[in-house]
């Protein structure tokens, strides 16, 4: 509830790690031999492909804990978790055209990794769909769970699935195996733990927000309460004087 | 926060059969004798099946939706014969999971009507075996379509068969709607008391089936394309681990998310 | 047979939102004995009903069960463990609209674990106590509200639970049936089942009911021995409420 102390210093470690990262992606790492400054989108792309998988984990290990034992702070920690990992998602899917485009000549290609996430982010939107759309009761946040749950049993299916489908585009070099120079590796690195401190960052602030919410809800019901206690009061000791 | 203190200590219950000696014993209660989780499903699927062939009401709307389906999308990708036999395994799917979405919509009215889903949370092991046996009415309602569907799309687009396809494309078909259906009585289940429910199974519904429908898209086509069967299985291998894991799951979702209105 | 003595309620609260349906409820119900409950609509008869069956979840206090050989449980674990104890006659039919009456019941029956001739037995031994020998092949759908409610008491009754809770029995039932009613209610408590019943039907025969309860505002106001002066009392407040 308290928790939010040493935001600030997760906060402005991030900052630092975002000039760094920038740093290292436009002025360290090479610039690639075929792709030229093109390739420099890899260094975002990737990144915010992976803090977008640790908030489907979350919400998927939240949605378990939740449906193991229902209250509402594993609901904000799992609802929080698909909200900025959908966040990441987006810059995945945005940031991936704008490298194919003059790569491959084309902004969408059935490339397995572009599917993938085009696929998780469709179930993903449908979690913060049915969200926003059907309410807040209960029986709605366990749907959502079920929907986490089933959604994140999807992701290996999904790149097994569009492995065989058949991508003709390098998913090796991509994964940061071989092709990379050591420097571009060292970049990537640093880029993905800067991403993940963002990650951090948003889904801290994103959860305290959610708490905040539920005690301020928790304030109105006592404050209610005390009310009807009082008027009670008032009541009992009216009819006694009487 | 007692309330969750609470729904463990409910849910501890029950998974224990024994439990301590102070407590009310089950035995001495009623008929004694409890039932198994099979006769329990058999039961209820005879049930839905019974009552369902008393109105024909699902067979008779999915039947038709199917084929009008089949109708307009034969209207709609129809160019030439080559066209047609490359956009049947697509059209067949496609038309199998909208009219399976109509059935599976519809699984959950009969406990809706009177409320039974209320009574069955009362009984010892119900709603384990109500996940049985809507599991199978759904996947009996699915099976209708593909047999109805699979003939006329085969028809209208003129692709060529030979019977020693069939079982492989009949297997197919089987492990697609087995998937869909787990994953379909689970959240019609969970979206039975919940407004515009219509609306909301097929947004949380397609997006978490979508893999395995194209999957069987693939396969179908592979099949279709007279491709060696090696590569047709390799499909269904993975259809069946999908559908393991769905059914699997979908039984232990499916009784947790019960037992709150 | 029975081993069940009493459900210990102790500071029962049970929150819907900001809304407090029941509120600091405390109350010893004892097997063998027909409990009247009642209240004004709103009061949150129903709300502590669902307390009772376990089908809802309190937010606050204990619920205890006391056996008869002095020992105690949580009687949320009494329900997970043995949910057969509980007899549920609600506002709700609770029954399959596309089966026949005799279905129903077998079909209920069945789930209980009854089977075979015992099945057939208690079937029609059943239907033969709430006169719907006749009606029994006849669908649901083509039942009168009375005969419906009819066959939700039999169908409540169906594996002799040892707690039998009832809301609002009387509807739509003629004379005949009130009188059939509390003749099973009578013999239900005479076999040592707990009985609650909720009702506005003041003019209960001598002897049914052994104790009655009025509720208001979530909470309980008055707790005794039924008779006139609890009944001219209860409606004098019925009536002076705004």
């Amino acid at each position: 509830m308290r928790g939010f102390r040493w935001f600030p210093a997760l906060a402005s470690l991030t900052a630092v790690m975002l000039c760094l990262s920038l740093y290292m992606a436009f002025d360290y790492a090479p610039v690639e031999a075929q792709m030229g400054m093109v390739q420099k989108i890899f260094y975002f792309h990737v990144p915010s492909a992976v803090a977008a998988y640790a908030g489907f984990f979350l919400a998927f290990i939240f949605s378990i804990v939740y449906l193991l034992s229902p209250g509402d702070r594993w609901d904000n920690l799992a609802h929080s978790g698909v909200e900025v990992g959908v966040v990441f998602c987006a810059l995945v899917l945005t940031t991936g055209p704008l490298w194919a485009r003059p790569i491959w000549g084309h902004y969408f290609v059935f490339d397995p990794q572009l599917t993938a996430t085009l696929l998780l982010f469709l179930i993903y939107a449908a979690y913060l769909l049915l969200r926003s759309v059907a309410g807040d009761s209960p029986r709605l946040k366990k749907i959502a769970a079920v929907l986490a749950i089933f959604g994140f049993i999807d992701v290996p299916i999904i790149h097994v699935a569009v492995r065989k489908w058949g991508g003709t585009h390098p998913i090796v070099e991509r994964e940061g195996g071989g092709g990379l120079h050591p420097d571009m590796k060292i970049a990537l690195y640093v880029a993905m733990v800067t991403f993940l401190l963002l990650f951090a960052c948003l889904y801290w602030v994103r959860v305290y927000l959610a708490s905040r919410r539920d005690h301020l809800r928790q304030l109105e019901y006592e404050i209610e309460e005390y009310q009807l206690e009082a008027r009670d009061l008032v009541a009992r000791r009216a009819a006694r004087s009487s | 926060m007692s309330d969750r203190r609470q729904a463990r200590a409910t849910r501890r219950g029950a998974g224990e059969t024994g439990g301590e000696a102070a407590a009310p014993r089950a035995a001495s209660l009623g008929p004694g004798l409890r039932p198994g989780l099979g006769r329990q499903a058999w039961l209820l699927l005879r049930m839905d099946l019974l009552s369902e062939l008393r109105t024909l009401e699902t067979p008779l709307t999915i039947l038709f939706f199917a084929f009008l389906q089949v109708v307009i999308f034969t209207f709609a990708f129809w160019a030439d014969e080559d066209t047609a036999r490359a956009v049947a395994p697509g059209v067949l799917w496609v038309t199998i999971t909208f009219a399976g979405t109509l059935a599976i919509d519809r699984s959950f009215a009969k406990e809706q009507d009177g409320r039974t889903l209320t009574a069955l949370r009362l009984v010892p092991g119900a709603p384990r075996a109500l996940y049985l046996a809507k599991l199978l009415s759904n996947l009996t309602f699915l099976l209708m379509v593909v047999c109805f569907a699979t003939p006329l799309v085969i028809g209208i687009l003129g692709v060529s068969l030979e019977a020693g396809q069939l079982p492989l494309l009949g297997l197919t078909l089987l492990l697609g709607v087995l998937g869909f259906s787990a994953l379909g009585t689970v959240f019609s289940a969970m979206l039975v008391s919940v407004r515009r429910r219509g609306v909301l199974l097929p947004i949380v519904l397609y997006p978490v089936a979508i893999p395995l429908i194209v999957m069987g898209v693939k396969a179908t086509v592979t099949l279709l394309e007279r491709r060696p069967d090696p590569e047709v299985w390799s499909w269904l291998r993975l259809m069946t681990a999908i559908d393991v894991l769905y059914v699997v799951a979908g039984a232990w979702l499916f009784t947790s998310t019960l037992d709150d209105e | 047979m029975i081993s069940l003595r009493a459900i210990r309620l102790e500071d029962v609260s049970r929150r819907f939102g900001a809304h407090l349906a029941v509120r600091h409820v405390s109350l010893t119900l004892r097997a063998g004995e027909v409990t009247l409950l009642l209240g004004p609509n709103g009061a949150g008869k129903t709300t502590l009903m669902a307390l009772l069956s376990g089908l809802l979840p309190w937010t606050q206090g204990r619920i205890t069960a006391e056996a008869e050989g002095g020992g105690e449980a949580a009687w949320g674990d009494v329900v997970a463990r043995t949910p057969e104890t509980l007899g549920l006659v609600s506002h709700a039919s609770l029954l399959y609209e596309d089966l026949s009456g005799r279905e129903n019941l077998t079909l209920f029956g069945g789930l209980y674990g009854l089977r075979g001739a015992a099945l057939r037995e208690r079937v029609d031994e059943l239907l033969e106590r709430v006169a719907l020998r006749e009606a029994a092949s006849r669908r649901v759908t083509a039942y009168s509200r009375g005969m419906r409610q009819r066959l939700s008491i039999a169908r409540a009754i169906i594996q002799r639970p040892r707690v039998l809770l009832l809301d609002e029995p009387y509807t739509g039932l003629d004379s005949a049936g009130v009188r059939l009613l509390h003749d099973l209610l009578g013999e239900e408590r005479d076999r040592g089942a707990l009985l609650v019943l909720i009702t506005h039907q003041l003019d209960l025969p001598p002897g049914l009911v052994d104790r009655a309860i009025v509720m208001e505002q979530g909470r309980v106001q008055a707790d005794g021995a039924p008779g006139a002066e609890l009944a001219s009392w209860y409606e004098a407040r019925l009536r002076g409420a705004p």
